[in-house]
C-alpha cells in the first residue's frame, strides 16, 4: 500500500493524475493504452449490457474509477483484465441489490418493437442503409452480404466457403464481419439522425 | 436455435441468460480475457438479433431475447438494424437469383440445335467479313506506303538536281565575279550592309582632306582573317568605296531580281522570246526564253548596271540599257516589241528607279555618287552614310537592333573588326593602289566623331610595284567598340603629311 490518504468510495472523485496512472498501467506508449482503455470500456459496457444492466455505460464507467483508483492508491495488481472483472462483478451486483431487479421483469416492461416508432422499411431507413452500404468497397459490400446471406445449415457452409476464399480462419471472419456490420451500424445511426434533423 | 456448435450454442444461451452461474463465470472470465473469445461473443450477438429479425427464434428464446435487447434503446436500434440490413441482403439475392436464372433460360435457349446452328454460322460470316476487310485495309494501306516511298524518292532526286544546279550557278557567279573583280559578298546571319564597289571612274584621287563622297580611290576593305586575330600579329583592311553606297537589309543582300513580260504592240503576250541580261562591265551575260504568258525572270542578279535585249521573231529586236539591279530590290522590267525585222533594233533607255519590292521582305537603297556629293555631309564613315537610309540611325543602330548585332560590309566585305579581349596589339594591312612614292608613313585613327585615337609615324621603303603596307602594331586598348576612320598619311619633303587613304571600319570588342 501506498502512502497515499486512502479515501472512501463516495468522497473519491476521478482525477487527471489517477487517469494517466490507469492509461500509464495499461501501455506506457499513451497512443496505445488509449486503445487499450477503449477496449477494456467496451468489453465492460457489452458485460453490462448482457447482465441486463440499465445503465450500462454508467456501470461501465464506475467500475473503470474503481480500478483507476485503487492503482492511484498503489495497489499492486498482477492480472489487471481479471482485476477489472472482478470489480465489474461487484458493481453489477451492487447495482441489482439497489434496484431490486433480481426477479424477473414484469411483461408491462416489454416493449413491441411496433411501438418504437422506428419503420425499418421506410424511404429514409432503407436509402441510409444502401448509402452506407454504397461506400464499402464492392470486396467488403459482397463479404458482408455473403455473410449474412443464409440460414442455419446454408449460413455455416457459406461461412466457411467465404473463409477459405479470403484465406482466413473463420474465426477472423466473424471478427471482420462484425467490425464491418458495427461501422454499417454506425453509419446508418448517423444516417438517421440527420435525415431526422434536416426533415 | 438448431444446428449450432457448442461454443456457439454456450455463448447464445449466455446472451439469453440461460447459462448457469458457473457457464457464465467462465465465459466472462474467458471474454474478458481472451480478445478472440470477447469478439466471438459479438458475432454471436449478431447473429443473435439476425435470428431474431429473421424471425427463427422459439417463443422461449424470442421472449428472452426481447426481454434482454429489445428493452434496452440500442438493443432496439441494432434489432431494427438487423431487419433492414435482411431486407437488403433478400433483395440481393433475389436480384442474383432473377440474374441467374435469366442466363439459365438464354443458355437453353442456344441448345435448341437450330438456332445453335443459326448462331454459329452467323458468328462465322461476321468473322469472315471482319477478316476480309482487315486483308483488305492492310493491302491499301501498303499500297499507299509504296506510293509515298516513291513520291519521297521523287522529291529526293529533284532535291538533288536542284542542289547541282545550285551549285553550277554558285561557281558560275565567283567566276564571274573573280573576272569582274567584284568580291564575293560576305553572308551573315545577322543584318548586312553592304557598299557596292565602284566602277571605274578614273577621277584623281582626293589628297586634300578625309572626306568621302568625291570617288578619290578606289578602296577595298578585306575582312581581317581569324588566324591574323589569333595570333594578334595582323589586321588586313582595303580601303571602302564612296562612289555608291548600296544599303541592304534582310535575310540576304546583294543578288536581286530582274523580271518582266514581253508583250506586242498590242499588249498581248509574246512567249518563246530571247532575253538577254548583260552586264558588259563585268562580262556577265545571262539568256533565258520568255514563258507562254511571255514572263520572264533573272534571278540572283548581283547589284550593277545592266542592258537587256529582247528578241522575238516577227519583232524588232528591243533593247533597254541603264537597267540598274540595285541592292535587294527586284526590278520589273516589261517589253513592248515593235513589229519588224529581228535585225533591227530598238533601244530603250531603263528610267527604272528604285522599285517597290513586291515581291519579298528584304529592303534595299543605294546612294548615287550625285547624292553623296552634293549633299551637305558632315559625315565621313559608311555609318554616317548609312544613316540617310531609314531605320539606320549614326550610332549603327539598324531597324532597333544593337550596333554589334549589324555588319558593315564594303564591296560585300564584312568592315568590321571583332576584337577579342585577349588580344593586345593588332596590325593594319592596308592596300595601296597608287605608286609609293613615300618613305615615311603615318597612320592616324579616329572615332566617328573625329576625336583622335592614336597616331603612329614610321618609315618604309616601298618597292614602286609594293601594293600593300603593314603599319606598326596598335595598341586595342585605345580601341573600344565603335566607329573609326584610319588615315594613312605620307610624310612629304617639306616634312607635312598629306593622306594617301582613308579607311572607315568599325570596331567590336568581345
Amino acid at each position: 500500500m501506498s502512502l497515499r490518504k486512502v479515501l472512501p468510495k463516495s468522497e473519491w472523485v476521478l482525477t487527471q493524475a489517477a487517469f494517466d496512472g490507469f492509461l500509464a498501467t495499461l501501455d506506457r506508449d499513451r497512443d496505445k493504452a488509449g486503445e487499450k482503455y477503449e477496449y477494456i470500456r467496451l468489453k465492460l459496457l457489452k458485460y453490462f449490457q448482457w447482465c441486463r444492466s440499465d445503465v450500462p455505460d454508467i456501470d461501465a464507467d464506475e467500475t473503470i474509477n474503481r480500478v483507476t483508483r485503487r492503482i492511484y492508491e498503489g495497489e499492486d495488481i498482477y492480472n489487471l483484465t481479471g482485476y477489472i472483472y472482478g470489480v465489474a462483478r461487484l458493481v453489477h451486483a451492487e447495482s441489482l441489490k439497489r434496484r431490486n431487479l433480481t426477479q424477473t421483469l414484469d411483461e408491462d416492461s416489454l416493449i413491441e418493437l411496433s411501438s418504437t416508432g422506428v419503420d425499418v422499411e421506410g424511404a429514409n431507413y432503407q436509402e441510409c442503409l444502401e448509402r452506407c452500404l454504397g461506400r464499402l468497397s464492392i470486396e467488403d459490400r459482397e463479404a458482408i452480404t455473403e455473410y449474412y446471406r443464409y440460414k442455419k445449415i446454408e449460413k455455416i457452409e457459406c461461412r466457411k466457403r467465404l473463409a477459405a476464399r479470403l484465406g482466413i480462419t473463420l474465426n477472423t471472419l466473424r471478427v471482420k464481419m462484425h467490425r464491418q456490420r458495427m461501422n454499417l451500424e454506425s453509419c446508418v445511426e448517423k444516417c438517421l439522425a440527420r435525415c431526422k434533423y434536416t426533415d | 436455435m438448431a444446428a449450432r456448435s457448442i461454443s456457439e450454442a454456450k455463448r447464445v444461451r449466455y446472451l439469453l441468460g440461460q447459462s448457469s452461474p458457473a457457464e457464465r463465470e467462465h465465459i466472462e472470465s474467458e471474454y474478458f480475457e481472451d480478445e478472440d473469445a470477447f469478439e466471438e461473443m459479438l458475432t454471436a450477438e449478431d447473429d443473435l438479433i439476425d435470428a431474431y429479425a429473421r424471425g427463427e427464434l422459439t417463443g422461449e428464446e424470442r421472449w428472452r431475447f426481447e426481454t434482454r435487447f429489445v428493452s434496452s434503446l440500442s438493443g432496439r436500434d441494432r434489432v431494427h438494424f438487423a431487419r433492414a440490413f435482411e431486407r437488403a441482403v433478400s433483395s440481393t439475392r433475389s436480384l442474383e437469383t432473377k440474374l441467374s436464372s435469366t442466363l439459365l433460360d438464354i443458355f437453353k435457349t442456344f441448345q435448341s440445335p437450330g438456332l445453335l446452328r443459326a448462331a454459329t454460322i452467323g458468328a462465322v460470316i461476321f468473322f469472315v467479313a471482319v477478316l476480309a476487310w482487315l486483308v483488305n485495309d492492310r493491302r491499301r494501306m501498303t499500297n499507299e506506303f509504296r506510293e509515298l516511298h516513291a513520291e519521297s524518292a521523287e522529291l529526293s532526286k529533284r532535291t538533288e538536281v536542284l542542289q547541282r544546279s545550285t551549285d553550277t550557278e554558285q561557281t558560275r557567279r565567283l567566276s564571274v565575279t573573280r573576272q569582274t573583280g567584284i568580291l564575293p559578298e560576305v553572308k551573315n546571319d545577322r543584318e548586312n550592309f553592304a557598299v557596292r564597289k565602284p566602277k571605274p571612274s578614273g577621277i584623281p584621287i582626293n589628297t586634300q582632306d578625309a572626306t568621302v563622297g568625291n570617288a578619290s580611290v578606289r578602296r577595298k576593305i578585306i575582312q581581317p582573317s581569324v588566324e591574323s586575330l589569333k595570333t594578334g600579329s595582323l589586321l588586313n583592311l582595303q580601303p571602302a568605296t564612296t562612289r555608291d553606297i548600296h544599303i541592304a537589309e534582310g535575310r540576304r543582300s546583294g543578288d536581286n531580281t530582274v523580271s518582266g513580260t514581253v508583250k506586242d504592240p498590242s499588249g498581248n503576250v509574246v512567249s518563246g522570246a530571247t532575253v538577254t541580261l548583260t552586264d558588259s562591265v563585268r562580262n556577265f551575260t545571262r539568256t533565258q526564253s520568255a514563258d507562254k504568258d511571255g514572263a520572264y525572270v533573272f534571278n540572283a542578279i548581283p547589284p550593277g548596271t545592266y542592258s537587256m535585249e529582247v528578241s522575238a521573231r516577227g519583232f524588232k529586236t528591243a533593247s533597254v540599257l541603264g537597267l540598274a539591279a540595285l541592292v535587294d530590290t527586284p526590278i520589273v522590267c516589261d517589253v513592248q516589241l515593235e513589229i519588224g525585222a529581228v535585225s533591227e533594233t530598238v533601244t530603250v533607255t531603263s528610267a527604272a528607279e528604285a522599285a517597290i519590292n513586291a515581291s519579298d521582305a528584304t529592303l534595299g537603297n543605294s546612294f548615287e555618287p550625285k547624292r553623296i556629293t552634293e549633299l551637305p555631309l558632315d559625315v565621313n564613315n559608311i555609318v554616317g552614310l548609312l544613316s540617310l537610309q531609314p531605320h539606320v540611325n549614326r550610332t549603327d543602330f539598324i531597324n532597333g537592333g544593337r550596333a554589334d548585332q549589324s555588319n558593315i560590309t564594303l564591296d560585300g566585305v564584312d568592315s568590321t573588326i571583332r576584337i577579342p579581349s585577349f588580344l593586345r596589339w593588332i596590325r593594319f594591312q592596308l592596300p595601296l593602289e597608287t605608286t609609293p612614292i613615300h618613305e615615311d608613313y603615318r597612320v592616324t585613327i579616329k572615332t566617328a566623331g573625329g576625336r583622335l585615337v592614336t597616331s603612329v609615324d614610321w618609315s618604309e621603303l616601298l618597292t614602286p610595284n609594293q601594293s600593300i603596307i603593314d603599319t606598326p602594331f596598335i595598341s586595342t586598348s585605345d580601341l573600344s567598340s565603335g566607329d573609326y576612320l584610319l588615315l594613312l598619311m605620307g610624310k612629304e619633303p617639306d616634312g607635312s603629311f598629306v593622306k594617301v587613304a582613308e579607311f572607315p571600319f568599325k570596331v567590336i570588342k568581345y
